[in-house]
């Protein structure tokens, strides 16, 4: 199934490739897929250190913030390119991630959770507080506004993340992070090192998050500053990781599919009922189906293809 | 009274019980022996119905009891001592003592039930106020058996009264045991991994091994027995 | 700054930390007796404010009175919630009973608020009575009626429930289910009844504060998330296993609040709190008043 899976990965990474310079191709199904790719970039990033290594970040946004801030800063103020822009942001919160984490991952479990929830939140006041509440809207990065590099650079950094969590999946480190995920005694018992795990997925999650914030503010540019800094980016990340198959390369991106589709099937008719279906979905998940939509799909491959490897990586 | 049967058990994926049968007949008292990782607490809490067994029954008083709730269980009339006496330390002597009676068949003598304790254990009296966690290893051990009493069991298990205690104290213990039996008619099963104590008191015994049975009988023939000295008894 | 305005603010800073503290109460409970963290205890605290709220604006009822719909109807929400969500992850250890908590928690936070805003619209209520206003003058400073009554509520409240856990045969189980789940079910303590009341005593907890947040000041099906956070503050600060505490701790995060609004002013307010939650998450996570077996 390796090959197959591989090769219809490439199609359709072809098929986003090309999609532009097709009929269909238009501006708004581009922004909708901008949107599909940061949402399940967000919801990767946060994989790696909620579905790997099992730590529950409920301030992933943070850094998704600090991401767009720095970047929109230098590529609008500094007139940085906006290459080297993003890499300043998804930089500076991997740094942030490095502070913050040595004294947090102390933390058991629950405290670990409302700790970052709690640092998210006070990131976002004191963003609130310091900067105007202005978005600016610069008159040149505007007129040149092309939706089509935005495209590109938010299905980048969506590949960027994939591939990382396909190479984690089957690497040694992160074969000890499943290890710290599953029973932390028993991986120090093997001697894994637990925190040097948990400290490097932590840094990784945040760096890619920054990664995502920084496309987006290429990709939004006018919103105010603690906008990115919002508790949504985290709370839609976490669902949407555990609807698709948390722990997995590909779950987020699945579940970030369902949620797109959910929202602009329902968004039509019934303003943000799509929020209440994905909650229950949610939900219903946590409760019977804890491997999300990845393991549906296993079970039915497995129903249907009685000895097939499933090569999900769970 | 209560009866055992064909008892299986897992934890997880790993099975440690492989078909444990016993019995404990009305107003004995019978000793479960066996090294450590025998299975022992294994086989109290399955019987409890703290754990799921996979086959077989336990059956009280001809009832089947497999997959009752444990505090129903309770409150027909079995009662475990656990292996870590289980005082609840924010609460106080009295508290804890009270909270035995909490069986609905229990709380109508519950006065009467504690006057009765604080006879058996005098030192309980004097420090009922006391928040239980302050209490030594003894003291707690006093509490458990105290409120086991309180709860007015038909069937007292107690599981390894002498671990962690002071030889006074775990002589006190056993003379007790053996007084309830004998004076109120108490039906005890011990398990416990001393079995020079064990034997004492008990009129009949179960060797437990890797999750089986693998000898019983009266506690006389036991003791003379040369597979027991010696794997036991260190002879 | 006139010795007046000081004494106004700490005051007020006490009123509103009354309202911490009770939000506090039923989710210091659920935490620790249950191990389990309900974030969607806020939502819980948004229903109550519009439950008081539709009974004042539909029937007219008062808020006060309007107690006497409030805390059955959380009441029975919160055995529904529980029966139909929590309770099935009860059986799972500690580690993963809060994680599962945590994450059945927000997909509630999510379903609710949005539940309110289609019900409600994202407006503002607020429930506005002849004495909504009425306030006592004491040498020279404004003793607000309403926002004290949130006060004498919040200490008759903690009394009565230091009365049932410590006088009541009830209350003791509890709180030995709270200490030790495996023993108090030798003890023959039905503990899935316990978890079942408590959660549900929580709710109704809850939905009293929401009646009094609804009366000072506004619901909004957005509120949750923040009396959340304001509640896990003063459940962090407090520790567990301590009513009063957790009461008084409210009452000082309030404090906090004002205190610094006066000496940074007011767009800081909010940071305090959660900067004091994150030096006692670091330092002294058992916090100020709980027993230490966290």
């Amino acid at each position: 199934m390796f090959n197959w899976k591989n090769g219809s990965l490439l199609v359709v990474l072809v098929g986003f490739i090309v999609l532009p310079f097709l009929p269909f191709g238009g501006k708004d199904n581009l922004t909708l897929l901008i949107s599909l790719f940061l949402l399940a970039s967000m919801a990767s990033s946060w994989n790696i250190l909620g579905g790997y290594v099992g730590h529950i970040n409920l301030g992933h946004g943070a850094f998704f913030g600090i991401g767009s801030l720095v970047t929109r800063a230098l590529w609008l103020e500094y007139e940085l390119p906006i290459l080297i822009a993003l890499a300043a942001g998804a930089l500076v919160a991997a740094i942030a991630a490095l502070i913050v984490g040595a004294p947090a991952l102390r933390l058991r479990g629950t405290y670990f959770a409302i700790g970052t929830l709690a640092l998210a939140e006070a990131m976002r006041l004191t963003v609130g507080n310091v900067l105007p509440r202005v978005s600016r809207l610069p008159g040149p990065a505007l007129r040149s506004y092309d939706i089509v590099p935005r495209y590109y650079l938010a299905l980048a950094v969506l590949a960027v993340i994939v591939i990382f969590t396909l190479w984690l999946n089957r690497s040694k480190l992160g074969l000890g992070m499943m290890a710290v995920r599953e029973d932390e005694e028993a991986a120090r018992s093997i001697g894994v090192n637990v925190f040097l795990h948990s400290i490097l997925a932590f840094v990784m999650s945040a760096f890619f998050a920054g990664l995502a914030g920084g496309a987006f503010a290429y990709f939004h540019v006018g919103y105010y500053p603690n906008y990115t800094f919002g508790p949504i980016w985290t709370f839609d990340a976490v669902i949407i990781a555990y609807v698709g198959g948390v722990g997995t390369p590909f779950g987020p991106l699945i579940g970030a599919i369902f949620f797109v589709l959910v929202r602009d099937i329902l968004s039509a008719n019934l303003v943000n009922v799509h929020l209440i279906i994905f909650g229950i979905v949610f939900i219903l998940i946590v409760l019977l189906l804890p491997g999300g939509f990845t393991e549906l799909i296993d079970r039915i491959r497995q129903y249907v293809m009685p000895d097939t490897e499933p090569d999900t990586g769970t | 009274m209560l009866r055992l049967e064909n008892l299986q058990a897992r934890y997880g994926d790993i099975q440690v019980l492989w078909g444990v049968s016993l019995e404990v007949k009305e107003g004995s008292v019978v000793a479960l022996l066996g090294s450590n990782g025998a299975g022992k607490t294994t086989t109290l809490k399955t019987a409890m119905g703290m754990m799921e067994a996979l086959t077989g029954r336990v059956i009280f008083r001809d009832e089947d009891i497999t997959r009752k709730p444990t505090h129903e269980i309770v409150n027909s009339g079995l009662f475990l001592v656990p292996e870590w006496r289980g005082t609840f330390a924010t609460l106080s002597v009295l508290e804890n003592l009270e909270l035995g009676a909490f069986p609905a068949r229990a709380r109508p003598f519950k006065d009467a039930t504690l006057q009765h304790v604080f006879e058996i254990f005098p030192r309980l009296h004097e420090r009922q106020a006391q928040k239980a966690g302050t209490l030594s290893g003894g003291e707690r051990q006093m509490v458990a058996i105290g409120r086991a009493l309180m709860a007015k069991p038909d069937l007292l298990i107690l599981d390894e009264p002498s671990l962690g205690l002071a030889p006074l104290i775990v002589e006190n213990t056993f003379r007790l045991i053996k007084q309830l039996s004998e004076e109120e008619g108490l039906t005890v099963l011990v398990v416990e991994q001393n079995v020079n104590l064990a034997l004492d008191i008990a009129d009949y015994a179960y060797i437990l091994e890797n999750g089986s049975i693998v000898g019983e009988g009266n506690s006389a023939d036991l003791l003379s027995d040369k597979r027991i000295q010696e794997a036991y008894l260190g002879i | 700054m006139e010795i007046n305005t000081i004494l106004q603010t700490l005051m007020f800073g006490i009123l509103i930390g009354a309202l911490y503290g009770l939000a506090a109460l039923g989710l210091s409970l659920v935490f620790g007796v249950l191990k389990i963290l309900n974030v969607a205890h806020g939502e819980l605290l948004m229903i109550g404010g519009y439950t008081s709220f539709l009974a004042f604006d539909r029937l007219g009822v008062d808020p006060y009175a309007s107690l006497l719909i409030v805390l059955p109807v959380l009441f029975i929400i919160g055995i529904a919630m529980h029966l139909g969500l929590f309770s099935r992850i009860v059986r799972f250890d500690e580690e993963d009973r809060i994680k599962n908590s945590l994450l059945i928690g927000f997909g509630l936070t999510l379903i609710l608020q949005q539940l309110a805003t289609r019900a409600f619209t994202a407006d503002e209520r607020s429930i506005t009575t002849n004495y909504s206003t009425t306030s006592w003058e004491f040498m020279d400073l404004r003793f607000p009626l309403v926002r004290f009554s949130g006060l004498f509520i919040g200490i008759v409240v903690v009394i009565a429930l230091q009365w049932f856990l410590h006088k009541t045969y009830w209350g003791k189980a509890i709180r030995a289910t709270a200490e030790d789940w495996r023993t108090a079910a030798l003890a023959g303590i039905d503990i899935r009844k316990m978890y079942l009341f408590t959660f549900a005593l929580g709710a109704s907890l809850a939905g009293l504060a929401g009646m009094l947040v609804t009366l000072q000041g506004s619901v909004s099906p957005n509120i949750g998330l923040m009396w959340t956070l304001k509640a896990l503050i003063v459940v962090v600060l407090a520790g567990l296993g301590n009513m009063p505490g957790t009461f008084l701790a409210g009452i000082l995060l309030g404090l906090a609040e004002s205190g610094s609004a006066l000496a940074f002013g007011g767009e800081y307010r909010e940071l305090v709190g959660i900067v004091i939650f994150l030096i006692v998450l670091s330092f002294r996570p058992q916090g100020l008043f709980g027993d230490s077996h966290v």
